[in-house]
């Protein structure tokens, strides 16, 4: 199997390959925010550079450019060169982490997961607290086989603010008469908050420990709400684990397959402008556009509105990368910038996939006090269906 | 006398004018400025981001005074290596002066500060349906300032001509420190010397260019796009001859060789063409007149017998095969570690013979490892020949400047071309000026350069005002 944590010495010809034009700069969500050519995913390739020759050192200076990156891949998508930026500045992280010159807020998050398998820390009992907001606690039979498993994350599973992703697609699941479950206390954290730390080592055995316990309860189909868990699922776990026994499907593939098969319908006219944000590991990452969009399209007085930036052109809104955790300024002033974005299309409803996007975009709506709403394809779709949650 | 050195006392005073914060010595920038994307490595003392004109003025008073050589640089996309700091000294990162100052419709004008990027600026216009037409591939980074000093032109060149075309006024900082305006806020004006066309191209060794006033023009109404797909480059520009002596003046009249096409198809996602040579016909303007404009192409170009032929008007598709063009260059990075292209341009009538050479050269070097992909604005007669090789095995290295001096002193001077059509002379095309021009214009040319700078502070070392360290000589 293919190492999950790379030497950074492994990306000496990428970095080689790349021959400056600076079409990365061009879209870079977080370039801007720091101005100097270092801050630029090109800059940030020529500082791998610098330190596999020897002019620079490692240092406080570096980690801060390497973490200052939200991974959004835009520069991996534009990069007409072909070199792997994200996976190199990945590998940077994890060289700064060898050498100890990460951000404190990264071992904060190692400890969470490592001592709690979540991103948040807190007891796995917790990881369940969002079935009561289904307000239907025998719908959802923890550990039960079944041949669809739901994978909910950390994010949608223990943060009050998106626990209702949650509990929407288990109502939407239950409502499509599916046989399905969850792993309950037995899921851990995927990893993928550690693979974008730096912290890629540890993976391994999470990734073991859910493919197992996946594994046990016949689980055929993985469902995830999360765009996060998603990629780590089909790019990631694959890596480590070569045949994972089970197929992966983000909750709006399947709800496109459940449309076409005439099982999704919905039953109430919503009469709203909406606008559509992929998520930079849903999309850009795993190429997954169009089913959201579908379902959108399907939902009887949706007026789908597109950003001016969409698909593969989308620019990050700051929840990725773990940029909310090591810069939450400039999280918040990215998810601002998508906000002005959905206001000039006149967006009365932003959607997105990702309990992430869903929490940071939702703060920068508090922040400005603004009458947009943010949903995640769930919500809407449970809403549509005149389900409780919404 | 020695130029002078960024000492403290210096470091202080620049932080008195621009603050701290724009003020960077960090081993970490130094090393990322000290790069464009040519193969050579300068690094600066000091990298300095201004945010007016007022902070170039005193910055420039300040290193001429202690003569400490300046070199300014937009968003460092150049292939010429105009904005590396060959003497050391202050690199002036002026990308922070990024603000669209006024779009002025009615008089069909913008100003903008120099840090302004090409695409962006297109962006706030499209809305209104107008746009800067010069087009360098490089588009999506590099900045009004730098398209100002390279005189950048592109893809629509043989339209709309290159940025010289739109420049009305700039505001430029003498290296001595003096804020001048050239040139004029009306569309025509002669009242003086022509300072604009002068301070156009001159890869920022007469001033520092702050702020640009520029002509915009309506955008077309429609577009329709041909791929001629050629099994030899000869072919194609004898193509590309006919419809240029039809009189036919496309949007755009481009080339990719065989290898360039294969590696930014790849990129852009353009399947279902057979691997050949392409020409791009691009023709913009009402649905009616493109639709005859672009026929005649295709009958023209069928003459020379291409191997295939389509067309469209499908937006999506277009800019997919105009993304494929434009990044061309970089593209070409994915065959080997190191990727530097040139800029020659050509007369017309002797594309095809210089073609034709240009793709011998490889094998004239006889060096495995090194090649060669050519590419280019065939309609205005410039080709962007560009060598891949692997810069750190020194005999690929020395093969390519050997490819330099077949290029420029066997095919180009010779048949009557220039050594740069839009990037400059920079360092890479240094050692080539006087076989162009002549000594005594090139001694002009310095003459002049110290009228403006008698202390030989701007970007100094290479560019038209030399004196040039790269020669091999």
């Amino acid at each position: 199997m293919a190492v999950i944590n790379s030497s950074l010495t492994d990306f000496r010809e990428e970095v080689q390959r790349c021959m400056r034009c600076g079409y990365c700069r061009a879209l870079c969500p977080t370039w801007d925010f720091v101005g100097w050519e270092s801050g630029s995913p090109r800059g940030r390739m020529q500082m791998i550079k610098a330190l596999l020759d020897g002019e620079a050192q490692t240092n406080e200076y570096v980690a801060d450019r390497m973490y200052k990156c939200a991974l959004c891949g835009y520069c991996l998508w534009r990069c007409p060169s072909g070199v792997k930026t994200t996976d190199a500045i990945k590998a940077a992280r994890d060289h700064l982490v060898r050498r100890g010159y990460h951000l404190r807020i990264i071992d904060e998050i190692d400890g969470r997961i490592g001592d709690n398998h979540n991103l948040y820390g807190l007891s796995k009992e917790d990881r369940t607290q969002w079935i009561a907001l289904t307000g239907l606690d025998d719908l959802v039979k923890t550990g039960k086989g079944a041949e669809i498993l739901f994978f909910p994350g950390c994010v949608a599973s223990f943060s009050s603010r998106a626990m209702d992703v949650a509990a929407a697609t288990s109502q939407i699941l239950d409502a499509l008469g599916v046989n399905w479950t969850i792993l309950g206390d037995e899921e851990w954290c995927c990893g993928n908050p550690l693979l974008l730390s730096g912290k890629s080592g540890s993976v391994k055995g999470m990734a073991e420990h859910n493919v197992n316990a996946i594994r046990r309860l016949g689980g055929k189909i993985v469902v995830t709400s999360c765009a996060g868990c998603y990629r780590t699922f089909t790019q990631d776990y694959p890596r480590i684990i070569a045949n994972l026994g089970f197929q992966v499907y983000h909750v709006s593939q399947l709800l496109e397959k459940m449309l076409d098969q005439g099982k999704l319908k919905f039953s109430k006219d919503l009469d709203v402008t909406v606008t559509y944000h992929d998520p930079c590991e849903l999309g850009r990452h795993t190429g997954v556009y169009e089913p959201p969009r579908r379902i959108l399209q399907e939902i009887s007085g949706i007026k789908l509105v597109e950003l001016p930036n969409n698909r593969f052109l989308t620019r990050c809104c700051g929840g990725g990368g773990i940029l909310k955790a090591t810069n939450p300024e400039i999280a918040l002033k990215l998810a601002q910038r998508k906000l002005e974005e959905a206001q000039r299309v006149k967006a009365e409803i932003i959607v997105s996939s990702c309990p992430s996007c869903k929490l940071n975009l939702s703060d920068a709506i508090t922040a400005s006090e603004d009458p947009t709403q943010m949903l995640d394809i769930t919500e809407i779709v449970a809403w549509a269906m005149n389900l409780k949650v919404i | 006398m020695a130029y002078g050195r960024v000492g403290e006392g210096i470091l202080k005073e620049l932080e008195g004018i621009v603050g701290s914060e724009g003020v960077s010595i960090r081993p970490e920038e130094l090393y990322c400025y000290s790069r464009d994307s040519t193969l050579f490595a300068f690094k600066p003392d000091v990298v300095v981001r201004p945010k007016s004109t007022e902070q170039v003025a005193a910055i420039l008073r300040l290193a001429n005074r202690d003569r400490v050589p300046v070199t300014p640089r937009g968003a460092g996309t150049s292939a010429a290596g105009s904005p590396l700091p060959v003497m050391g000294g202050i690199l002036l990162d002026m990308s922070a002066m990024n603000l669209i100052l006024s779009v002025d419709l009615e008089n069909q004008t913008v100003a903008v500060e120099a840090g302004v990027v090409c695409d962006t600026l297109n962006e706030e216009l499209k809305p209104y349906d107008f746009f800067f037409p010069p087009d360098p591939a490089s588009s999506p980074a590099c900045t009004i300032g730098g398209m100002v000093n390279t005189n950048a032109a592109g893809n629509r060149t043989i339209k709309y001509g290159p940025t010289r075309n739109y420049v009305l006024w700039l505001e430029v900082v003498l290296p001595t420190g003096e804020i001048v305006q050239t040139g004029s806020k009306t569309l025509k004006s002669v009242s003086d010397y022509d300072l604009t066309r002068l301070m156009v191209g001159s890869e920022g060794s007469l001033g520092v260019v702050t702020k640009v006033g520029l002509k915009i023009v309506p955008l077309p109404e429609s577009y329709a796009t041909a791929s001629l797909v050629y099994d030899s480059v000869g072919a194609l520009a004898r193509a590309a001859a006919r419809i240029r002596l039809a009189g036919i003046v496309p949007e755009m009249l481009e080339f990719m060789d065989r290898k360039t096409t294969k590696v930014a198809f790849e990129y852009a996602g353009v399947k279902g063409l057979p691997e050949g040579n392409l020409l791009l016909v691009d023709c913009g303007g009402s649905k009616e007149a493109v639709s005859v404009m672009l026929k005649k192409c295709v009958d023209l170009g069928e003459q020379e017998k291409p191997m295939h032929m389509e067309q469209t008007t499908d937006t999506a598709y277009r800019e997919k095969l105009i993304m494929a063009r434009k990044a061309a260059l970089p593209a070409l990075a994915r065959l080997r570690p190191s990727t530097v292209l040139e800029d020659c341009t050509l007369p017309l009538s002797k594309l095809p013979e210089a073609a034709a050479k240009v793709e011998e050269i490889p094998r004239r070097l006889n060096v495995e490892g090194l090649d060669l992909g050519n590419f280019g604005h065939i309609g205005d007669g410039n080709m962007h020949p560009t060598f891949t090789f692997d810069e750190r095995i020194e005999e690929q290295r020395a093969a390519f400047f050997w490819g330099l001096d077949i290029l420029y002193k066997e095919i180009v001077l010779p048949l009557g071309g220039s050594l740069t059509g839009e990037h400059g002379i920079g360092l890479i095309r240094a050692p080539y000026i006087e076989l162009e021009h002549g000594s005594t214009a090139v001694e002009l040319m310095r003459n002049l350069k110290r009228l403006f700078d008698p202390n030989l502070i701007l970007n100094p070392g290479k560019g038209k005002g030399g004196p040039y360290p790269l020669r091999r000589e």
